[in-house]
Order: structure tokens, then C-alpha cells, then sequence
């Protein structure tokens, strides 16, 4: 099933919570309004592990590589998994706080985050793909994941 | 929590745990807050809440003495909302907290040589849920920088270790930040011995402050 997605940057960041609006622009600000680059900066800050927080190597540095290689996956290919969601997506996707929340969680399964954690970063490639059309997000997800070359050990250490 | 001494901690001061082969292995510390949720560093939870609990605390550590080895009882708890550049996470298990903390200070107002109390679980990391008063002072304040964003936080002339992320820290009765954990360099690796790291044997202790919190809570 091919998939559309549309809505205004406006109406995608309104079905956020607030404060979540809030942060995600920040960080959407701070990543010269590339959403790709913020939503991998929002996964990887998200996922750092539990000893020396304050080290800059820490974290799962690859949580950031599979969040956007499965939403890649669900928006661009054809993986078997993601058949049921695509199909409940109905063709298109709405600016809704439900589809983002719902995408979330079915994403969430495959890359071990927290629906919450990721649904901040899913709404901004949401929004990319509406407004910058769902062509042009999947070459730009094909460059992200062409330049952050997969490590040898993806998944949780 | 306004002070120490009107407040049973162990009600509002929890464990953050995950469940693994029924056994609770004791990640951080979390506090419960108003709208009956939990805060506690993203990273103690890793951004994932699979098989993730709350552990409450020991009751009357004030007036009794604690049981370390009763079972501990815990709650199912799901990340409700996070906030990667504070390094913070609302967790919500679905029942009401006993006791929370309604309003949270800053490190605004407490310069190098202020006195400050950490309530906090030492050795969590190996199973031990003893609620630990520890008097240390601000040995500085820093700006630190997590990739492009900037947070006030508080160095405490203390050691810390895993599992004590989260602890509130206390001036005046009031929580003006919530330790994180021991400066680390990140370009070289640490070595392992019985769960710590040799990285974090020394006494900088970083806290982040409270404002932040108050921010995420809106």
C-alpha cells in the first residue's frame, strides 16, 4: 500500500503535547530546521546508558541509526512487519496526536525505546514528509543512513 | 517535601528498576512528583520502559530502623513523557504516590560551600535499598553542555555510583537538583570492577538543577 502523508508544520506539532512542542522545536532549531538530523539528535540523547552520563561517547549510539532505518522501512519499503500498520494508516496519514502515538508504539517495538520517548522525533519526520513530500524524505532517510554506516553490533549493548 | 524532618522520605524517594528473570535490578532513583507521576533521569532508564518498575521505598527510615531484606514491592511503570536535552522522564506506574514533591528549587541559590543533604540509595546497583542521608556541600557550579544544549548543574563534593541517578538534592527542606552521577571522560574506556567504574572513583558528583525539572513538569 502506498502511503501519503499530509498535514501543515503546524498541525503536526499541535498534536504534541505542549512542553513535548516545545523541546522538539528547540531541538529542530538547534539542527538548522533539518528534521532528520533532530529527530537522530532526540533518539540518540534519548537512549544514553546508565553509567557516566556525562560522557561523550556514552549511549546506544546506534538507537538514532535504526529509529530512522525503521521509519525508513515503514514509509519507503516494503517489510512484511510493517503491512498491518501501513494498512490501519488507510493510505494516509492525518495530523493526528492518535496516528503519531499509534506509529510510535509499533515502531517502538523493533528499536527498544519507549513510544513516548521516540513519539517527538516520529512527529517531526512526520512533518517532513508532508511537507516535503514522502519522495524526497525517503532519499533524504537513504543519505542519513548512507553517511551513519551501520556498526557491528546494532541493538542494545 | 519541604523539610527532611516532616516528610517520610521513603514515600516520595523510589527505586527505578527493571524486572529481569523476576529478579528487580535497581537502575536510578526516582521522586514522586505532582500529577502522581515520577521523574527521574532519562538515562537511568535508557529511553525504553520494557520491564520497567517502581520500587518504593522503606517507610519510617526516620524513626525505625530499615529491613534490608524484606521483598520489594514494586509497580509496573511506563515512560509517560521525556525531555532528552534536561536528561529527564516522567515514568507513571497508575497509582497515587503516598507522598510527592509539589516544587522544585534551583542551584541558583546554592553557590560553592553551600551545605546540601542527598537522599539517595547507595549500592542500588547491587540490590541494596537503604534510604541514606548524606551531607556534602556544592563544591561548584557549571555550565555543562550535552551536544548543542546547556544546563545549570551543581558539583557535590561526594562519590557516587550507579544507581544513585535521580537523588534529590535538598537545601533548606527544598530539592534544588537531582544527582546524575560521576564526570566521566568519554574518549577513553573505563574498566569494570565488581559493577563500578574505575572512571567514577573520585569525589564530583554532578547534579542537575531543579528548574529544570520544574520546566518539564510545565
Amino acid at each position: 500500500m502506498t502511503l501519503k502523508v499530509v498535514g501543515t508544520r503546524d498541525e503536526w506539532l499541535d498534536a504534541l503535547h505542549p512542553l513535548d512542542r516545545a523541546a522538539i522545536e528547540d531541538v529542530l532549531q538547534h539542527s538548522q530546521d533539518d528534521v532528520v538530523l533532530a529527530a537522530s539528535v532526540w533518539v540518540q540523547m534519548s537512549t544514553t546508558d546508565n553509567l557516566i552520563p556525562h560522557s561523550a561517547g556514552g549511549g546506544r549510539q546506534s538507537a538514532a541509526r535504526i529509529f530512522i532505518k525503521e521509519f525508513h522501512e515503514f514509509l519507503c519499503g516494503n517489510d512484511p512487519k510493517y503491512v498491518e500498520a501501513r494498512s490501519e494508516a488507510g493510505g494516509t496519514i492525518h495530523p493526528q496526536a492518535a496516528a503519531a502515538s499509534a506509529l510510535s508504539a509499533v515502531l517502538a517495538s523493533y528499536i527498544d525505546v519507549a513510544a513516548a520517548v521516540i513519539a517527538p522525533a516520529l512527529t517531526l519526520l512526520l512533518l517532513g514528509a508532508a511537507s516535503a513530500g514522502k519522495e524526497t524524505m525517503c532519499q533524504k532517510f537513504a543519505d542519513f543512513l548512507a553517511s551513519n554506516d551501520e556498526p557491528p553490533n546494532e541493538g542494545r549493548g | 517535601m519541604t523539610t527532611h524532618s516532616n516528610l517520610d522520605p521513603g514515600a516520595a524517594i523510589v527505586l527505578v528498576a527493571r524486572i529481569v528473570d523476576n529478579t528487580a535490578l535497581f537502575l536510578g532513583t526516582a521522586i514522586a512528583v505532582r500529577g502522581n507521576n515520577y521523574v527521574t533521569p532519562l538515562h537511568v532508564t535508557g529511553g525504553s520502559d520494557e520491564n520497567l518498575a517502581i520500587i518504593y521505598g522503606p517507610r519510617n527510615s526516620q524513626i525505625d530502623y530499615q529491613e534490608n531484606t524484606e521483598l520489594h514491592q514494586g509497580k509496573d511503570a511506563r515512560i509517560v513523557r521525556a525531555d532528552p536535552r534536561y536528561d529527564l522522564c516522567l515514568l507513571s506506574t497508575g497509582m497515587f504516590p503516598a507522598a510527592k514533591v509539589m516544587s522544585f528549587g534551583s542551584t541558583d541559590s546554592t553557590p560553592p560551600g553551600t551545605p546540601v543533604t542527598v537522599w539517595t540509595y547507595p549500592q542500588a546497583n547491587w540490590g541494596r535499598r537503604i534510604l541514606t542521608w548524606h551531607n556534602t556541600e556544592v563544591g561548584a557550579r557549571v555550565r555543562m553542555k550535552t551536544g548543542p544544549f546547556e544546563t545549570k548543574q551543581a558539583v557535590l563534593n561526594m562519590q557516587s555510583g550507579p544507581g544513585q541517578s535521580g537523588s534529590p538534592v535538598l537545601h533548606k527542606g527544598q530539592v534544588v537538583a537531582l544527582l546524575l552521577g560521576a564526570y566521566g571522560p568519554g574518549d577513553s574506556p573505563g574498566i569494570l570492577m565488581n559493577g563500578v567504574d574505575t572512571r567514577t572513583l573520585h569525589t564530583s558528583t554532578y547534579a542537575i538543577s531543579a528548574e529544570y525539572v520544574e520546566r518539564f513538569l510545565g
